[in-house]
């Protein structure tokens, strides 16, 4: 138990030290942290134009109405402006050190090579357009229990950790093919399934974007809590740790291939 | 003249040979673009579902545009321009000492690159394009004016997003980083250029103010001419020469301009 604490303890100190260092890395490049908020808050701007013009032309979409596909919105925009604060920079390198030999540095430390590679590239712009998420949802949700929004937020801390983990994994099949900006371009082209309503799809697609590659828990799933319509969110954990286990079987095949003769 | 021609085809064919060594890239887009159409085909059937048309479009023919839209767009990607990485690192060196102008050859190294992909990409895109149109039965034809059309104004589309790219790409003789503007460009388009549904959709003061826009070349206009050419009034192509105009004069300025300010040593 005391090993886990401080195994945690260490994570934790890790995380703070990024944050800091991330944090004066955005006071000294003011201009690219302002644009990377303009860039982001633009982005969610053109989802939420989207639906709006839209809902003003069909009213309802299936069983949907305009208030219900704003919480989609919402959590869309919030999800992935974190994947893109958090995750994306520092992932995207990944490829990048695998084929230059750099990954060298990081076996070295007596931690783990995923806890040190994720968080490295923190980008605050991106993650102040997710207040833009918080207000959408904040203007069409009404009387949200505690434990609503309890779930909603475990939902779109699920929806993260999944992108971020197929974002790992897509990006360790560098150890076999080198350069794979192509899969990491996919996976946003893939993102976009996810910023439509489920009911639109056939039922072979929903349930294919529900438990095998939940792509829905970007936003779908968080908009069904706040709706009243999911209350419970385990079976999707499971899902996830599959798929995290999946990525991790990669990532070690991946290292015994590994080769390098550098520093 | 001959000497000219020459040189075109010389370039044009050798970037179509580098291009389709790696038409695994080619794949993935045609993967991505056709996971974004299969999205939008389910959101517009359901919206579909309960009325016949939406501002004037029926669901074949809505799809049918955004089908040949994204087309559009896609065969008018500038890819691999990469014109601040040059700037940046210095490789500009080697492309002035060539018997050529950088625009011209970055220009039908680009034009080689999408021909390769329209060739790489071409079966799956016959093979999509005959099972939709065998899928529905009525809603649209597309004429044999309508396809020349489509091509010459996807063209346009090429030449307008290449010069828009590269003018941005210049930025890199001030700028140490210029990329945002390419993805401001990217966001933008999907409704500027009407990736995500036809103008005719927006409000009408949006859309009197789209149609003096450049981005309306890089898939509005091209697939709206191919499905209603009778609809491509005189004004259009007019706009579309005269953006091609006003972004080679700034890019002219740019270049002028920036060329004195880059340094470069070594080789």
């Amino acid at each position: 138990m005391k090993h886990l604490v401080d195994r945690l303890s260490v994570y934790l100190r890790l995380y703070t030290c990024y944050i800091k260092l991330n944090y004066f890395k955005a006071l000294a490049y003011r201009a690219d942290f302002f644009i990377g908020l303009i860039i982001n808050i633009f982005g969610a701007f053109i989802l939420f134009y989207f639906y709006d013009i839209v809902f003003d032309k069909i009213e309802v979409l299936g069983t949907w109405d305009k208030s219900r596909a704003m919480l989609l919105v919402g959590s869309y925009i919030i999800v992935e402006s974190a994947y893109i604060a958090f995750a994306f920079h520092s992932i995207s390198e990944l490829p990048k050190l695998i084929v230059h030999g750099e990954l060298d540095s990081y076996l070295l430390r007596p931690i783990s090579i995923r806890a040190l590679l994720v968080l490295r590239d923190i980008d605050f712009g991106s993650l102040v357009s997710g207040i833009f998420g918080v207000g959408l949802i904040a203007a069409h949700s009404s009387s949200l229990s505690v434990w609503q929004i309890v779930h909603f937020i475990f939902a779109l801390t699920l929806g993260f950790c999944f992108l971020s983990v197929v974002l790992f994994l897509l990006m360790s099949l560098a150890f076999w093919w080198g350069r794979i900006d192509e899969l990491r371009d996919l996976l946003a082209w893939a993102m976009e399934l996810g910023s439509k309503p489920a009911a639109v799809y056939p039922p072979m697609i929903r349930n294919l974007l529900y438990w095998i590659f939940p792509l829905f828990l970007m936003a779908n799933v968080p908009a069904e809590i706040l709706s009243g319509e999911r209350y419970s969110i385990l079976p999707f954990s499971l899902v996830l740790i599959a798929i995290y286990l999946l990525s991790t079987v990669i990532w070690r095949l991946g290292l015994k291939r590994y080769q390098s003769g550098s520093h | 003249m001959r000497s000219i021609i020459s040189k075109i085809t010389t370039i044009v064919t050798i970037s179509i040979g580098a291009s389709l060594i790696y038409r695994s890239a080619f794949f993935m887009r045609f993967v991505a673009v056709s996971l974004s159409l299969i999205a939008q085909f389910f959101f517009w059937k359901t919206a579909f579902s309960g009325q016949t048309d939406i501002s004037g479009y029926t669901l074949e023919s809505f799809f049918g545009y955004l089908i040949l839209a994204n087309l559009s767009y896609e065969l008018s990607q500038p890819h691999n321009v990469m014109v601040s990485d040059h700037i940046q690192d210095g490789s500009l060196n080697h492309f002035l000492l060539l018997p050529y102008r950088f625009l011209d050859l970055v220009f039908w190294k680009l034009f080689g690159d999408r021909l390769a992909f329209l060739l790489a990409s071409f079966l799956p895109f016959v093979v999509c394009g005959i099972l939709f149109w065998t899928k529905t039965s009525s809603g649209f034809n597309i004429s044999p004016l309508g396809i020349i059309l489509f091509l010459v104004y996807t063209l346009g589309g090429l030449i307008l997003h290449f010069l828009m790219d590269f003018n941005i790409g210049l930025l890199s003789f001030w700028f140490q980083k210029s990329d945002f503007l390419f993805v401001m460009k990217e966001i933008a388009v999907r409704i500027l250029a009407g990736l995500w549904f036809p103008f005719t959709l927006l409000p009408p003061a949006v859309q009197s103010a789209f149609e003096w826009l450049p981005f309306q070349f890089l898939g509005f206009i091209p697939a709206h001419a191919c499905l209603v050419p009778s609809l491509i009034g005189w004004k259009t192509p007019i706009i579309l020469v005269l953006w091609i105009a006003l972004l080679y004069g700034l890019y002219l300025w740019i270049w002028n301009s920036g060329i004195k300010r880059y340094e470069a040593f070594g080789g």
